[in-house]
């Protein structure tokens, strides 16, 4: 998918804007909890993963289109997937 | 036209500007090397950032002192917010480092990173890798459980087995004046202070190696400078991020999915009735030690200088593997020689970790070792004659069945020598524990001098088979190239 929505500037940006949103919350999450339990640990370390892989994400992103070029579409929807996944885990942990 | 940037362009800039981090004294980076497996070495280092950052946090409740230190710790894993998470994140990035040192080494073993003019990186390296297992060994005393001062004291057990003048500076260096509350507090100094600092004055001299040297180029393609190169920031600095991200997520999933629980306190009663085992990076050489030719004072020295021998081939390899040639499929011996040792690694520690504290019949042993390096290098010949069958549809067909010949008396004759190296290695090393313990008889003085010569024989017989299998200036290679010649006379 090189054209298209897929590869315009405003697909871009709403990812960048979802990213940094993400990333915003689970810092705040973060800030909030005072982990002292498993189930407490558990979402520290969850939030701070969907921190960590959100970055990772928004970086491959610039890095990716800075030369011209597309960011391999799979790699991202694999990024994606597991931050969806680790958010889910959350949920199931509490 | 000015070109337009956006916010996280203009943040870029802005960074670079005041850091000067794209600045040309950094050496540009080919773009063959944004691949993981050229940033193992790296990796480690994120590894010893993370190490470094969750120490100091613990280092704020730790009491390095044998009547506090396990309560302290159980402090840390009870009442600190997120203390057993940062305890179990600081042991598994532990692991990861190790466990990371070594496919680094490996890698650079089998691409050979060692040769000319990297021979001193090599060497630094091999030293960093030591100062990692350094840490490894003091950390593992520090929570003062029943499971790390029993692994501990077979450790230190074993020092005491080395020659004299190691074994009284080693001794001194981790026991200092005697008793526990000076050993503990060596291992805490050591493993906050002084191995950080070494690793750390290491790793400078390495960076300054690589700065100058560059990123060590595949064996075949243009050099380096004739490839497309990028910029040291931004794009090789946020791979690197990027990877290392990656990393921290993994291992703070890890922490969180398999947390760590705090083994008993040390008190001689408990460990009197526990079976010490060393952490699995040390199984290997735990494993070789309970061989039962390996018992008793004289055993152990000669098992530990076994090792030494072999730790110091590893860090001599630059000096002992010289040939010019860097393609994997031009260096058969050395490529088998390397998987086998991985290979026996792996194996050793998994039967480390199933059988603790069980003595290994000397049978057994050579059965498993000899075995494994048999099976090994079965696979690597039949992958290198798979390998060479490719090359060799490229040659005229009587070019091709010379080689195909001599590959298969190459093959067998390796298989040969690994298994008669093995069985005569097992039995010099038997006789040689006999005659220390005072067997003097004529069969056992036979059977030294009989083993010492299948040895020699072997040694010999492998130096002319590496030759024999250097395409490039062996024997092979000549016989094809006068076939060649032959062929265009006609």
């Amino acid at each position: 998918m090189s054209s298209g929505f897929f590869a315009g500037s405003m697909f871009i940006r709403l990812q960048v804007i979802m990213l940094v949103a993400l990333q915003v919350t689970a810092a705040l999450v973060l800030w909030l909890l005072s982990p002292t339990t498993q189930p407490q640990t558990d979402t520290f370390a969850l939030f701070l993963s969907v921190d960590l892989l959100a970055f990772a994400i928004l970086s491959y992103q610039y890095r990716a289109r800075r030369n011209g070029g597309l960011p391999n579409a799979a790699w991202v929807s694999v990024g994606y997937l597991v931050l969806v996944m680790l958010l889910s885990a959350n949920l199931l942990i509490h | 036209m000015a070109e337009r940037k956006g916010v996280t362009g203009r943040l870029i800039g802005w960074i670079d500007a005041r850091f000067g981090l794209s600045h040309p004294f950094l050496r540009p980076v080919p773009e063959f090397a944004l691949n993981p497996f050229y940033w193992l070495g790296a990796l480690t280092v994120v590894a010893f950032v993370i190490q470094g950052v969750t120490g100091m946090i613990m280092m704020l409740y730790y009491i390095p002192s044998p009547t506090q230190a396990y309560s302290s710790t159980q402090f840390i894993f009870q009442t600190v917010n997120n203390g057993r998470f940062l305890e179990t994140v600081h042991l598994y990035t532990a692991y990861a480092m190790i466990m990371l040192a070594f496919m680094h080494m490996m890698r650079g073993y089998f691409v050979s990173v060692h040769k000319k003019p990297r021979e001193a990186m090599w060497l630094v390296g091999m030293l960093m890798g030591f100062v990692t297992l350094g840490f490894g060994f003091t950390g593992y005393l520090l929570p003062w459980t029943v499971v790390s001062k029993s692994a501990t004291d077979v450790g230190v057990g074993m020092v005491s087995a080395l020659p004299q003048p190691i074994s009284s500076l080693l001794t001194f260096l981790i026991v200092g004046s005697g008793g526990d509350a000076a050993e503990l507090l060596r291992f805490f100094d050591l493993h906050i202070v002084i191995l950080p600092a070494a690793l750390l004055i290491l790793l400078v001299v390495k960076m300054y190696m690589l700065e100058s040297h560059g990123i060590a180029e595949p064996a075949s393609g243009p050099p380096a400078t004739k490839r497309k190169l990028l910029p040291i920031f931004p794009d090789v600095t946020m791979y690197l991020f990027e990877l290392s991200l990656l990393f921290g997520t993994g291992m703070l999933l890890i922490s969180a999915l398999f947390p760590l629980a705090l083994p008993p306190e040390y008190t001689p009663l408990a460990a009197s009735q526990y079976t010490p085992q060393p952490d699995w990076y040390f199984l290997w050489i735990y494993q070789v030690l309970k061989v039962s030719i390996f018992e008793g004072q004289t055993g152990l020295a000669t098992a530990l200088s076994l090792i030494t021998v072999v730790f110091l081939a590893l860090i001599l390899l630059p000096f002992i593997d010289r040939g010019k040639s860097k393609e994997i499929s031009r260096r058969p011996i050395y490529i088998t020689l390397g998987l086998v040792f991985a290979g026996e690694v792996a194996v050793l520690s998994y039967w480390g970790l199933i059988t603790p504290g069980e003595t290994i019949p000397v049978e057994q042993a050579a059965l498993v070792i000899g075995g494994t390096a048999l099976l090994i290098s079965i696979g690597s010949i039949l992958t290198y004659r798979l390998m060479y069958s490719r090359a060799r549809s490229r040659l005229p067909t009587g070019a091709a069945n010379l080689v195909s010949h001599t590959e298969l008396r190459n093959g067998a004759a390796f298989v040969g020598l690994v298994a008669a190296g093995a069985l005569s290695i097992g039995g010099a090393l038997n006789t040689v524990v006999a005659v220390a313990m005072g067997d003097w008889s004529v069969t056992t003085l036979l059977t030294f001098a009989g083993s010492l010569t299948a040895l020699g024989l072997v040694v010999l017989g492998s130096a002319y088979l590496t030759y024999r299998l250097d395409f490039k200036t062996g024997s092979i290679r000549r016989r094809v190239s006068i076939f060649e010649r032959g062929l265009n006379n006609e």
